[in-house]
């Protein structure tokens, strides 16, 4: 505890601004940490809310409450919020609240660029969503923006290309910030397999976003060069290619699955163990099954356009690959199964989500295997069973880790435990609805209901109208999960340094919370454990 | 780059600053580089 002791010392004598100028110029990891996870909240109650414009209109078959230019702009806009401004924005929090803390450093390596990294975010945000107030609405030819039908976007277009650009701005900023700061302000002793899997699936996650986010960038920029400026990149009449648009968001896109995922990997990698009170099974072969899995990310994109049609050998190339993409995402859960095996499990919330994560997750992955044979997706494309598939991986996958993440470390963030009963309670709901919203998307794709329809035939009425009230007591459920966090904020009772009776790591010799300045002096190197803790 | 040393004087913080902001420069240019061939091949 000296060492705690010197820490709190240091802070006594730390001086940083107060009120808002505070947040506006922090450079501090902590801070520039809880901005993202706070700024990711609110977008997830806003793609949130945009969901529940969508499952309000499923309800029933007919058209209800929008029309189908505003429910084409709600399942765009709904993507777009999720995926760059709630679970991207979430996982950078994470890494800057946690990245130095576990490599035992005092800060992250650039921190003016960490803070120009956040603060991008609420403008480009702000362009996104005043979208939807213009003449014309919010893009609304889906997130993949194909052309030539996003081209006919109106004074939308132009918001939406800027603040593509403008988020993966931020999201290059941040990677390249990850990577400098664990290559180079490591403790002594943490040699790069000691390192937490939290922080190696961080860095693979932060070179897929540096290869992949400047060919979306590549991308943008031609559609608006197309649309403004007399090009013809993607336009068939002035000897363009529409479909070449495909391939090069694909190559984007199938990465940035992994990017929502792998930070994910790395956080149930974490929370398995301390609750099975067990080393982590294998963890050289999840940090290489992890960078095998970025690998073949970048060889599998044309599986989401196998119905565009393409020569049979790339058919067959696609379907293998990403088939093969199974066997590093099959060792890392039967090592997670084989960490649980035989151990002292105990069932916290955190633990709860990590083992929800590990079942529900493989079901999506399960899907996604039948996605990838080529014949079967000439069925399943552009189906309910897709909406299944990718909600399975990203709701039950990536937020589900979220939530097991921010249990898991709320403790040490606040120096509060939080309501552990209000914590299971929103688990079980979390848990029984998304299931009821989800799980029949699956049936009413393989009956043949297209995705991005605002009304429907009535033989998928019965399915429809149940994955709508799954969908509206998940919402609701997420009520709680702000009243868990911001109870825990407020108070509650105190935490320890080590929190969880099975937690290994540097960031757990600190206090909770840990002073605003932490690491000034490395930490000894007989307390860094390693990573299979 | 600046493997596993400690930072706990001023010169080695410096050192690991230096090493930090090369790593950056060198990402930074690759993801240019990345955007420029995006437009570059399909000219």
């Amino acid at each position: 505890m000296s060492e705690a002791a010197t820490h709190h010392e240091h802070d006594h004598h730390d001086h940083h601004p107060s009120g808002i100028t505070r947040w506006l110029t922090t450079t501090n990891h902590k801070d520039i940490g809880s901005m993202y996870l706070i700024f990711s909240l609110i977008m997830f109650f806003i793609g949130g809310a945009m969901a529940m414009v969508i499952r309000a209109e499923l309800f029933q078959p007919g058209l209800q409450f929008v029309d189908p230019q505003f429910f084409n702009s709600m399942t765009t806009m709904h993507a777009l919020v999720m995926i760059f401004g709630a679970v991207m924005p979430a996982w950078t929090g994470f890494a800057n609240w946690m990245v130095p803390l576990m490599i035992g450093a005092p800060d992250m390596a650039l921190p003016r660029l960490n803070n120009w990294s956040f603060w991008i975010l609420p403008f480009a945000f702000t362009l996104l969503l005043s979208t939807v107030f213009m003449p014309g609405g919010g893009p609304a030819g889906g997130w993949t923006m194909y052309p030539p039908l996003v081209l006919q976007t109106g004074a939308a277009f132009p918001f939406l290309i800027f603040a593509v650009h403008f988020m993966g701005a931020s999201s290059i900023a941040g990677a390249i910030n990850i990577i400098a700061t664990v290559f180079n302000m490591r403790a002594p002793g943490m040699t790069l397999l000691k390192l937490p899997l939290f922080v190696w699936t961080w860095i693979i996650t932060a070179f897929l976003l540096i290869a992949s986010i400047p060919v979306l960038a590549g991308a943008v920029t031609m559609l608006l060069t197309d649309k403004f400026f007399g090009t013809a990149f993607f336009s068939a009449a002035g000897g363009g290619d529409p479909v070449m648009f495909q391939h090069i968001f694909w190559f984007f896109g199938h990465p940035e699955v992994y990017i929502l995922i792998l930070p994910a990997f790395g956080i149930v990698s974490a929370i398995i163990p301390t609750f099975a009170r067990k080393p982590l099974f294998g963890y050289a072969s999840m940090v290489y099954a992890s960078a095998a899995i970025a690998f073949l990310s970048f060889i599998v994109w044309a599986h989401h356009m196998f119905t565009v049609g393409m020569p049979l050998a790339g058919e067959l190339f696609f379907m293998y690959t990403t088939v093969l993409i199974a066997v590093p995402t099959g060792v890392k859960v039967f090592n997670w199964v084989a960490t649980m095996w035989q151990s002292s499990m105990t069932f916290e919330t955190p633990m709860l989500f990590a083992i929800a994560f590990v079942v529900l997750f493989t079901i999506g992955g399960f899907s996604g295997l039948m996605l990838g044979v080529t014949p079967v997706d000439f069925q399943y494309h552009d189906t309910y069973f897709v909406v299944a598939h990718f909600h399975y991986v990203l709701v039950t996958g990536a937020v589900f880790a979220l939530m097991a993440g921010t249990y898991f470390w709320l403790p040490k963030w606040t120096g509060h435990m939080y309501d552990e009963g209000l914590g299971k309670l929103h688990f079980w709901i979390s848990t029984i609805s998304v299931n009821v919203l989800f799980f029949p998307q699956h049936f009413l794709g393989l009956a043949g209901m297209p995705r991005r329809i605002p009304d429907y035939s009535v033989q998928f009425a019965d399915f429809n109208m149940v994955s709508s009230i799954g969908g509206f007591v998940f919402g609701l459920s997420q009520l709680l999960f702000v009243v868990v966090v911001v109870k825990c904020v407020k108070g509650g009772v105190k935490a320890t340094d080590q929190v969880w009776e099975g937690a290994h790591g540097l960031e757990w010799t600190l206090p909770s919370p840990p002073p605003y300045h932490s690491f000034n002096t490395p930490p000894d190197p007989a307390t860094i454990e390693g990573g299979m803790r | 780059m600046n493997m596993g040393s400690g930072h706990t004087d001023d010169a080695t913080r410096a050192a690991q600053q230096r090493a930090a902001t090369r790593t950056a420069v060198v990402l930074a240019v690759i993801a240019l580089a990345i955007y420029g061939w995006v437009f570059v091949s399909k000219l």
